[in-house]
C-alpha cells in the first residue's frame, strides 16, 4: 500500500478487513482492487525490500553475512557470531520481527507480555536448543520394542500403573508451558524455540509411556485425579515462577523419577525408554536452573523481592508436587512393587527403596536451587526430609548396605 | 629368515588403565553414525576407582565433545580443577570390575549393571560434583555415556576382562 505521496506504507490490513466477504468471487474482486495487487499485475513492481540500503533502511538490517558452519553444522551459535546479534537486555520494540531482520512499515503492533531478557533468558538456552534438536529420538523406531518379554504379572501391572501416570502427567507439562510461548517477544526466539522442543519432548514422553503400557500384555492403569493441576496456571505469578515450578521443581522431580525408572527396568526396552526420557528431562532442568540463575543475577535491587516471590510460590508448589508426584499412594506402591520385582511380600523393602529415591529427589532439588542462586532453601523446603510413608527417622542406611550386598 | 626371533606377547588393555578407556574412545570413533544418532554431547566425567588391585585409587577423566570422545587421561589432582570435570563417579574397584566384566560377558550392561542403576541409590557407585548442574549433565548424556562403556562388550575389541587384573 502507498500513502498519498506515493510512499510505500506496507501491506498491513487490520484483521477485520479479512472478514465479511460473502463469496470467493467477492473476495477475488476485492483483491484485484488492491493497489499493491494492481501494481504486481501491471508490472509496476515495488521491490522496496530489494532496493533498501542494508543498515540504513529499516527494511533490511544487514547484508553480506556469511556464517561459517562449525563441526556440528550450521548452529544458532554460528549465525549469532556471524550476525554479531545477541539479545539485548530490555527490548522495547513491539514488532513481531525475528531478531536481526528488517521491518515492513505499518506493521501491526504486537503487545508482547514478556519483553525483558531477564525474565526468560538463560546463558545456555541457545546451545540447549541445538542439543534438543540433535538428541531428538523416535518412540516408534528407537526403542527395541522386540526386547520386551513376559514379566512377573504383578511387576508388569505396577510398571503399567507407573507408566500410565507418566503418560498422563507428561502431557500436563505441555498444558502449562504452551500458553507462555505466544506471550514471549520474538526477540528471544531461542527461548520460544527451546520451549517448542520441550513441548515435542513431553508429547513423545506421553507417547512412549502409553505405548509401553500396551506393548507387553498389560494395559493402561488408573488415571490419577489431578484437580490441582488445573488450578495451578492461575496461581503462577510470572514466567520466572512458571519456569521455576516447571523446569526446576516439577521436571527435577520427574528427572529423578525417570532415573528410578531406568533403575527398575528389567529389559533393554524399558532401560532405553527411561535413559532417553531422562536425557530430555535433564535438558529442561538445565534450562530452568540457568534461567533462574540469570534471572536472580540480573534483578539488581529487586533481587531479594524476586527471591521472596519465588519462596512464596515454593510454599504452594512444593506441597503440590510432593503430593501428586512423590506421595500419591498408587505411584509409591507401584514403584515399591517394581523395586522388589513384583514380590508383594517384600513390599516393605520396596517402600524403603522408594524412600531412598525420595531423599535423593529432595537433595538434588535443593542443590539445583543452590546453583541457581536461591541460597539455602533447605529449612524452608516444604518437601519433608524423611519420606512420610516410612516411620519418622527410619534408618535407610541398612537398606543401602543390603543393596550393595545384593549386587 | 635366519636368527632367533622374539615372540611379541600382546597384552590387551586392562581396566582401569588409560589404554583401556582409549580403546573405548577408538571404538566410539569407529561408530560415528551410532553416536551421531544419539546426538551431540558436551561433558567431562571423572571416574574414581578406589582400591585398585595395585592398592591405588585411580582417577580417569573422559571428555565427550560433539559426537566423539576427545580426551582420556589419568588425573592426579582434583578432577574438577585440573580436568574441568563436570561430575565424578566414585566407587570401589570391585564394583567397577563387576560392571566391566558384565559388559564384556553380555556384550552390553545387563539391567543391574547400567551406570544409572549403579549410581541411582548413591550406592554402590555415586555420582557427585561441585554443583548439581554438572551432575545433571551425567543424566543429560546418559545414553551416550552408557553406549561408550558398552563398547567394552564388542566382540572385536581386544580388552582384558577386569577380573584378570585381580
Amino acid at each position: 500500500m502507498y500513502d498519498d505521496k506515493g510512499n510505500w506504507i506496507g501491506t498491513y490490513e487490520p484483521l477485520e478487513s479479512f472478514a465479511g466477504y460473502s463469496s470467493p468471487a467477492e473476495y477475488e474482486e476485492h483483491l484485484r482492487s488492491l493497489e499493491a495487487i494492481k501494481r504486481l499485475r501491471n508490472g509496476d513492481w515495488g521491490l522496496e525490500w530489494l532496493r533498501a540500503e542494508p543498515g540504513e533502511s529499516p527494511l533490511w538490517a544487514k547484508w553480506g553475512v556469511k556464517a561459517e558452519p562449525s563441526k556440528r553444522g550450521l548452529t544458532l551459535m554460528d549465525i549469532d557470531r556471524a550476525l554479531a546479534d545477541f539479545p539485548t537486555l530490555a527490548f522495547g520494540s513491539n514488532t513481531r520481527a525475528t531478531r536481526g531482520s528488517g521491518v515492513e512499515p505499518g506493521e501491526a503492533p504486537a503487545e508482547w507480555e514478556i519483553n525483558a531478557k531477564v525474565d526468560v533468558w538463560a546463558e545456555n538456552v541457545t546451545t540447549l536448543y541445538e542439543e534438543a534438536c540433535s538428541r531428538q529420538w523416535n518412540a516408534t523406531r528407537d526403542i527395541e520394542w522386540g526386547s520386551l518379554e513376559m514379566l512377573n504379572p504383578t511387576y508388569e501391572r505396577a510398571f503399567c500403573q507407573f507408566s500410565t501416570f507418566l503418560a498422563n502427567f507428561e502431557y500436563r507439562a505441555n498444558d502449562l508451558i504452551a500458553p507462555f510461548i505466544p506471550r514471549i517477544n520474538t526477540h528471544f526466539y531461542e527461548v520460544k524455540c527451546f520451549l517448542a522442543t520441550q513441548l515435542m519432548d513431553e508429547a513423545r514422553h506421553s507417547e512412549v509411556f502409553r505405548k509401553r503400557c500396551l506393548a507387553n500384555g498389560g494395559g493402561l492403569g488408573m488415571n490419577i485425579n489431578l484437580p490441582l493441576a488445573l488450578e495451578l496456571p492461575g496461581m503462577v505469578p510470572s514466567y520466572a515462577a512458571m519456569s521455576y515450578g516447571i523446569h526446576v521443581l516439577f521436571e527435577g522431580v520427574i528427572l529423578d523419577i525417570f532415573r528410578f525408572g531406568e533403575f527398575l527396568g528389567q529389559n533393554e526396552a524399558d532401560k532405553q525408554i527411561f535413559r532417553l526420557v531422562m536425557q530430555d528431562e535433564a535438558r529442561h532442568v538445565a534450562y530452568g536452573t540457568m534461567h533462574l540463575d540469570y534471572y536472580l543475577q540480573h534483578k539488581g535491587d529487586d533481587r531479594q523481592a524476586a527471591i521472596d516471590e519465588l519462596e512464596a510460590f515454593c510454599k504452594v508448589a512444593e506441597p503440590f508436587i510432593a503430593q501428586i508426584l512423590l506421595l500419591n499412594p498408587s505411584i509409591v506402591e507401584a514403584l515399591a512393587l517394581c523395586a522388589v520385582g513384583g514380590d508383594i511380600d517384600k513390599l516393605d523393602k520396596g517402600m524403603e527403596i522408594v524412600g531412598i529415591m525420595f531423599k535423593s529427589v529432595r537433595r538434588e532439588y535443593l542443590r539445583r536451587l543452590d546453583r541457581s542462586g536461591m541460597g539455602s532453601h533447605a529449612t524452608a523446603c516444604m518437601i519433608p526430609e524423611d519420606p512420610p510413608f516410612l516411620p519418622k527417622g527410619h534408618d535407610l542406611s541398612r537398606v543401602e548396605d543390603e543393596l550393595v550386598g545384593a549386587r | 629368515m635366519t636368527g632367533s626371533s622374539k615372540e611379541v606377547v600382546h597384552v590387551p588393555p586392562t581396566f582401569p588403565d588409560v589404554a583401556w578407556f582409549q580403546a573405548l574412545a577408538d571404538a566410539m570413533a569407529n561408530h560415528p553414525d551410532d553416536y551421531a544418532q544419539l546426538g551431540f554431547a558436551d561433558i567431562a566425567v571423572a571416574l574414581r576407582i578406589t582400591g585398585c588391585p595395585d592398592g591405588r585409587d585411580r582417577q580417569i577423566g573422559v571428555r565427550f565433545v560433539e559426537d566423539e570422545c576427545s580426551e582420556v587421561a589419568e588425573i592426579k589432582d582434583d578432577p574438577f580443577a585440573s580436568f574441568g570435570a563436570d561430575c565424578m563417579v566414585t566407587g570401589p574397584y570391585e564394583v567397577w570390575a563387576e560392571m566391566v566384566d558384565n559388559i564384556v560377558t553380555n556384550g552390553a550392561a545387563d539391567a543391574r549393571h547400567t551406570l544409572n542403576s549403579l549410581v541411582m541409590l548413591r550406592t554402590p557407585l555415586e555420582v557427585d560434583g561441585p554443583d548439581q548442574y554438572g551432575v545433571d549433565k551425567f543424566y543429560r548424556y546418559q545414553a551416550t555415556i552408557q553406549r561408550f562403556f558398552d563398547e567394552a562388550g564388542a566382540p572385536d575389541l581386544d580388552l582384558a576382562a577386569a577380573s584378570t587384573a585381580r
